[in-house]
């Protein structure tokens, strides 16, 4: 038994497939391409296989993690090879790495995760652009965080490690995970809100490009957790 | 990104968006230059549609064509049915997302009657004309299969060809034809005129009808003297010869039957007078076995589903069904794919295999009895005795089983309190049979009985075609006669009766056996908003009995009314192989409650064997 981390590439059409349809996407998936898959015990054995948080329905990710307990080895250019074969193009998976006893789950180890965020017309993101750098003067910003019961207000700012402009877009490397989970609306919100325009949230194209855990002081990318099979 | 025909904003406000966007695993993608563009279409939800096996069969063999591309194409849900409405956006295909209206055929096939609004629904979206003759030369040829094509009548007039019988057989040669008028420049009306003279073709443009002043039919012919006067239905002769889809598209989206699907059989050897499909698919056909496991290998591998089922409208009679269970077992339960084995019988061979491939403890017995009493499932030919069902039962209980599932029927002809009252003394009988079975200290649970009561519909190609059907007050009343006998039952607490609407029963009876006057009905009522009638919480039935008003119909007329032996019925102008005089044999022998054998103990003549194929080649051989 090994365990073993997929990172995966969600695009194009298959950004309308759910969190618990990818799941059994890939359930699938490791049938049709032979891979030797550990399952669980009792009446209704299922596969050991676990995921980073659901990415939101509609949003593009090149950094989306899958853990699978695997029954017995397998090299990870064949592995990769394989699935390319059984698999659709805009879900396309990029690495295939045995994870080092003892490691943390991918739910479970992601701390922090990148967005960039693109703007449909260009006076919009002018008007993001133009409040990055106030947003970062600031030692506290709150936004309205609501939740299914109830709404409260939080200060974003600490949460936020990273944000700047990069190739006529919005970067932002924020906390997520299960604790201080940070949507980028929250923070596009609150950069609208220190100007005053709030851009309209079907005129964005939001993508995720990785996500990250913490070792140390350091924030690293789940891909950066394991290593290849040879 | 993939082109989609529908923007983000719509996708991310309805419900399930992954219905709309087609990309799956196994979706055939083809270069669209110089094909005959195909869209086939089950009307109903994505997750229906997807289950079905037939159409999984057509797009195989359809795009086994190089010079064909099908796609396929569901009913929208209401959500986005009404953003389509406002916004004018074309029903699309899913592979390409083009268009419906551009495709040279749509397409439908009808597998109940309670979709025939969802038809006009796929036309309207799609902004084709309801009406065939309505159409113009940049409209797809619109065509329709399956098992409703036995009545074809109520829903002719939107059609511009009918097929009827099995689709593998005559494609090849009505895409042909297609390709040959559309060479040669020819209209849309001549193609439509040439495809009717071809086997299994029925174009309905080419008849006309008339009717007595009692509404029954009085003449129904062909307008042109080389236009065929019956249609035989298509017939797969050799069912191990026929194509198979070995590699069907795998949804992202939890489909109703989200598995492997393994046709083991077509038709049925048992006779039973109510049921349509046992008459239409004669004579039974099954798939060699070695042929059946290199499929189900073939087909686990291409997919990736965890479960995977035999179809047939009754396994038991399949003649190697021992070794493709065997078989099923040992290639797949301990690679974790499930095993599903529906219409066995329950014997004590059934059992060994259900408690091989199902934890017993949440895996139920369903017998269907169809009928409370001996007399009853004589006059419906069901070959289904009470000590067979008590056999069964009391092994079940034996092996562990304690939820037994009944079905039956409610208002077959000929029927009597007695019988009724029959299905309350059966299902106590059973849970009675529990309690002296297994020993007080053995039982670890109570014993479950959940019996089902559904209101008989006639059927066309039935013995029961001329019968009257019961009317909603009779089948409400019916339904309280069961539920007080239930009550008085000794054992009533372990069991549990539920029955059918009956306003739904009556619109299907309706239709079932309804003439081309019904389609001026089915437009209005699309019209009051009727869609998705199958789905009970969109049924409506106070839009249809307008509707039926406003065209002056009388709904009784259809489904209440005893016709006799010598009208002219609406699908006369069918021939299924079995014989009107077959038929009326048996709703004579119905009456008297005399059985028929089934066809694999003695031919009893019914016509089938005209198309030298299954069991009627099987006996003769055999003998």
């Amino acid at each position: 038994m090994l365990k073993v981390r997929l990172r995966f590439k969600k695009t194009g059409a298959l950004v309308y497939i759910g969190h618990l349809d990818v799941m059994r996407y890939f359930q699938k998936l490791f049938r049709r391409a032979d891979i030797n898959v550990a399952y669980s015990e009792g009446f209704s054995p299922h596969q050991l296989l676990s995921f980073t948080p659901p990415l939101p329905l509609g949003m593009e990710s090149d950094g989306e993690y899958a853990d699978v307990t695997l029954k017995e080895s397998i090299n990870t250019k064949e592995a990769l090879s394989r699935i390319k074969n059984a698999s659709v193009e805009e879900i396309e998976v990029l690495s295939f790495k045995e994870l080092p006893e003892e490691s943390e789950n991918a739910m479970a180890a992601v701390k922090a995760a990148g967005y960039t965020v693109t703007f449909d017309d260009d006076q919009t993101g002018q008007i993001i652009k133009d409040a990055i750098g106030s947003f970062l003067s600031k030692d506290t910003v709150n936004i309205v965080k609501k939740t299914k019961k109830n709404e409260k207000e939080i200060n974003i700012r600490p949460l936020v490690y990273d944000l700047k402009w990069k190739y006529s877009g919005l970067y932002m490397l924020v906390s997520s995970g299960s604790v201080d989970n940070i949507k980028p609306e929250h923070v596009i919100s609150a950069l609208s809100g220190i100007t005053g325009n709030v851009p309209d949230n079907k005129a964005v194209t939001i993508r995720r490009t990785d996500q990250y855990t913490r070792i140390g002081d350091d924030l690293v990318s789940l891909d950066d957790i394991g290593a290849d099979i040879i | 990104m993939s082109k989609l025909a529908l923007s983000k904003e719509i996708l991310l406000s309805v419900d399930k968006p992954a219905r709309y966007i087609g990309h799956e695993v196994n979706a055939v993608i083809k270069d669209p230059e110089d094909k005959i563009r195909f869209a086939m279409c089950f009307p109903d939800l994505y997750e229906i549609g997807m289950s079905h096996l037939g159409i999984q069969i057509l797009y195989d063999m359809l795009n086994s064509y190089e010079d064909v591309w099908c796609e396929r194409v569901y009913s929208v849900w209401t959500d986005l049915h009404t953003i389509m409405k406002e916004r004018n956006i074309p029903l699309f295909a899913l592979e390409s997302q083009d268009e419906i209206r551009s495709f040279d055929f749509l397409g439908i096939t009808l597998q109940y009657e309670m979709c025939y609004t969802n038809i006009l629904q796929i036309l309207d979206l799609s902004h084709i004309p309801f009406y065939a003759k309505d159409r113009t030369e940049d409209d797809p040829i619109v065509i329709c299969g399956g098992p409703c094509t036995y009545n074809p009548e109520p829903f002719a007039d939107f059609f511009d060809i009918v097929y009827i019988g099995e689709g593998e057989t005559r494609y090849r040669q009505l895409l042909d034809l297609y390709k040959e008028c559309k060479n040669c420049g020819r209209s849309r009306s001549e193609f439509i005129k040439e495809a009717g003279k071809l086997p299994g073709i029925y174009a309905p443009s080419l008849y006309e009808c008339s009717y007595n002043a009692d509404g029954t039919l009085k003449s129904f012919n062909a307008i042109y003297d080389d236009v065929p006067a019956k249609i035989v239905k298509e017939v797969v002769v050799d069912m191990s010869d026929s194509c198979y889809p070995v590699k069907p598209v795998v949804p992202y989206i939890k489909a109703t039957q989200d598995r492997v699907v393994l046709e083991i059989q077509r038709g049925c050897i048992r006779g039973c007078r109510f049921c349509q499909a046992g008459s239409v698919y004669k004579p039974i056909r099954h798939r060699n076995v070695e042929k059946l496991e290199e499929i189900a290998r073939k087909m686990i591998a291409n997919t990736g589903h965890e479960e995977i089922s035999l179809a047939s409208l009754s396994s038991s009679d399949y003649p190697d069904l021992e070794r493709i269970c065997t078989f099923l077992i040992d290639e797949f339960s301990d690679k974790h794919i499930n095993i599903s084995l529906p219409s066995l019988r329950v014997d004590a061979f059934s059992l060994d295999v259900m408690s091989k491939v199902q934890d017993i403890k949440k895996s139920v017995v369903t017998f269907a009895p169809e009928a409370g009493s001996q007399r009853m499932r004589n006059v419906i030919n069901k070959g289904l005795s009470e000590e067979d069902i008590l056999n069964g039962c009391k092994q079940a209980f034996l092996g562990g089983w304690t939820r037994v599932k009944l079905y039956f029927m409610l208002g077959l002809p000929t029927e009597t309190e007695e019988d009724m009252e029959g299905i309350a003394i059966l299902s106590n009988e059973i849970a009675k049979l529990y309690y002296d079975t297994i020993p007080k200290e053995e039982r670890k649970t109570k014993v479950s009985i959940v019996s089902s009561t559904s209101f008989f519909v006639p059927k066309p190609f039935t013995p029961f075609q001329w019968a009257s059907m019961n009317t909603m007050d009779e089948f409400r009343y019916k339904a309280h006669v069961v539920n007080e006998a239930m009550r008085r039952q000794l054992n009533y607490k372990s069991i549990r009766y539920n029955w059918h609407s009956a306003d739904e029963s009556v619109l299907e009876g309706v239709f079932a056996r309804g003439d081309r006057r019904l389609s001026e009905v089915l437009i209005k009522a699309y019209e009051k908003g009727c869609m998705f009638d199958a789905w009970t919480e969109q049924f409506y039935f106070k839009p249809w009995v307008e509707a039926f008003e406003e065209c002056g119909i009388d709904m009784k007329f259809y489904y209440n009314r005893e016709r006799s032996y010598d009208e002219l019925l609406p699908w006369d102008f069918i021939d299924t192989g079995v014989t009107k005089e077959f038929l009326k044999r048996e709703y004579e022998n119905a009456k008297q409650a005399k059985v028929t054998p089934n066809c694999r103990e003695k031919c009893n003549g019914c016509g089938a064997a005209r198309f030298n194929g299954g069991v009627c080649v099987e006996s003769k051989t055999a003998v």
